[in-house]
């Protein structure tokens, strides 16, 4: 399964771990057991994460250690989480705060 | 694992990397009551993540790296240790407010819980040193350590050739790993001036100290130059471009413009320390102008100008893991001394071996220091180039509040919003404050810091309503 807005798999993982499946935006999705959110949704090529609400340009995750807030999402309904801190968990519902004709959902 | 949170410890260590689990099992196994508050679900910081269930990793991806072999073992013996100590560990847990000893605010399980405690020991680690360049904000622009968490945590390589660019040692040690799992960086652009090669020599006697320091990075540089992998040397000037993701970067290096088409690049320019909960509970940092950074000010226990806060690991001041370890014993020794536990003879006899070993293993840091310098062109930026990442403030934008009269970090921020987003200043602090030394003339150390204020993470206000008003 792949996300039509994004260019290109940014990662690959070699390890074959057990998968969970995870919603993102409403698609289902395998992925890796045992990763961050933010792991989940680059592996995914979920790129962007969101959008800037003040200059609307795409952003993706840049530190992955909890430092720079760019893979804030909405995790399980609650808005402004921190991705890369986050572990996935199988069934999980993730939104990116994307733009959907230059708005916000 | 303890469900509850008990409203007072002896002991509170935030961050279970090196140096929170060294102290939480040294002052454990003198029978104080420890609590550890760690962010990440397993134990082991950054450099020993996932380290418990990397075998896998380990032996797809990295098997034949012998530096990540080594460090991973060292790594997993520790934990193992701290898992069976008797501290209580909360992983997933947020430390959001330190106002004193006794109001500790974390976060566990979206709801707030506060705890108090004789002694606080923070071990909350370094972040990238952030500097900033046209186009940085891109998708398709990360740190080296990101990279690298993906590559530890998922077993994730890139899928394409990344552009590596930047310099310190973790740069040339992921060039190293991704080279030994056979995928090779399109270009290695290194930042670091021959100015600084030259001036690090005269500490080269002094890092021989440290010598496998020396000889695991002559063998990381060795991986790389063989595998012929272009390195470009003393690169200015980097640009990157793309439109929803990155394209294409342009860059100077000995003085020649050069393009290069990539959709990777991993930008790294060493460490630094996070400081902002120390800050947050009113302890003094001072300007580092070697380390270029600024660091807590502590005694040679690690004691803070806070009566019973504690700094150890590269949250104290950027040394490594083993280090922190060492530190982190010194700092736990000390503790136990002011609490009664031992007298000063035990102390002192206690304190010897791990003394003498934090000496000889900071030996390097000089070399480092030098050789990896940040030279002051990359830290100014111009333009419309972004800093502040959150509130998508240009450094044009900083500059011209500077010129209005801001004579501070905080008062530019109060301009402009930069700092006033979800990473709290993490991301830009460090350019605005070399923007307005440029521009004012003032000296790093005069010009001063973001003041960091509760909440040092963000949290919502939903979370924080949850807080018991009992």
């Amino acid at each position: 399964m792949s996300f039509p807005q994004a260019g290109l798999v940014m990662f690959k993982t070699v390890c074959d771990n057990e998968k969970v499946e995870i919603f993102v935006d409403e698609q289902c999705s395998s992925v890796p057991e045992g990763v961050s959110v933010a792991a989940a949704l680059l592996l995914l090529d979920a790129i962007p994460l969101r959008h800037s609400k003040v200059d609307q340009s795409p952003r993706a995750p840049y530190c992955l250690m909890g430092v720079c807030a760019e893979c804030l999402v909405t995790i399980d309904g609650k808005p402004g989480q921190f991705a890369c801190q986050t572990v996935v968990q199988s069934g999980m519902r993730i939104d990116r705060a994307l733009l959907h004709d230059g708005e916000f959902k | 694992m303890p469900v509850e949170i008990d409203s007072h410890y002896d002991v509170v260590v935030i961050g279970a990397g090196p140096a929170g689990m060294t102290a939480a099992i040294m002052l454990s196994e003198y029978d104080l009551k420890v609590a550890v508050f760690d962010e990440q679900a397993e134990p082991g910081g950054q450099i020993y993540r996932n380290v418990q269930s990397a075998g896998n990793v380990l032996s797809t991806v990295l098997g034949n790296d012998p530096y990540s072999r080594i460090t991973a073992s060292h790594g997993r013996k520790l934990v193992d240790r701290f898992v069976a100590c008797n501290a209580s560990y909360f992983p997933q847990s947020l430390v959001w407010n330190l106002e004193s000893l006794s109001c500790i605010a974390v976060r566990l399980n979206n709801t707030v819980h506060q705890t108090s405690a004789r002694y606080v020991v923070i071990a909350t680690g370094a972040q990238e040193r952030p500097v900033v360049f046209a186009g940085w904000e891109l998708p398709g622009v990360m740190g080296v350590g990101a990279a690298q968490i993906m590559l530890k945590s998922a077993g994730a390589l890139p899928q394409t050739s990344p552009v590596l660019y930047g310099s310190g040692p973790l740069l040339y040690l992921y060039a190293a790993q991704i080279i030994t799992s056979g995928l090779l960086p399109a270009a290695i652009l290194d930042t670091a001036s021959t100015r600084g090669l030259i001036r690090s020599l005269k500490y080269l006697p002094g890092a021989l100290r440290a010598k496998k320091y020396l000889k695991d990075g002559v063998g990381l540089l060795k991986t790389v130059s063989r595998s012929g992998v272009p390195n470009y040397k003393n690169v200015t000037a980097l640009n990157a471009f793309g439109d929803s993701m990155l394209k294409r970067i342009e860059f100077t290096s000995d003085s020649k413009i050069t393009h290069i088409e990539t959709e990777l690049l991993l930008s790294h320019h060493g460490v630094i320390p996070e400081i902002q909960l120390l800050r947050a509970a009113g302890a003094e940092s001072d300007w580092s102008e070697s380390a270029q950074c600024w660091q807590p000010s502590l005694d040679k226990w690690g004691a803070s100008s806070v009566e019973g806060l504690y700094v150890c690991g590269d949250g104290a001041g950027i040394s490594g893991a083993y280090s922190a370890e060492y530190n982190a014993e010194l700092a736990s020794i000390d503790i136990l001394y002011r609490a009664g536990v031992v007298v000063t003879s035990e102390r002192d006899r206690l304190a010897a071996e791990p003394r003498v070993r934090s000496r000889r293993d900071k030996a390097i840091r000089p070399f480092l220091e030098s050789r990896y310098r940040v030279p002051d062109e990359l830290l100014h930026p111009s333009g419309n180039t972004i800093v502040c990442r959150c509130e998508s403030v240009t450094a044009d934008q900083v500059t011209t509040a500077v010129e209005q009269g801001c004579r501070g970090p905080n008062q530019v921020k109060s301009f402009t919003r930069c700092g006033m987003g979800a990473c709290q200043g993490r991301m830009c602090g460090p350019t605005v404050e070399a923007i307005v030394s440029g521009l004012t003339g003032c000296e790093r150390s005069e010009v001063g810091h973001f003041r960091a204020r509760s909440p040092v993470r963000p949290i919502s206000l939903g979370t924080i309503a949850s807080l018991d008003p009992s």
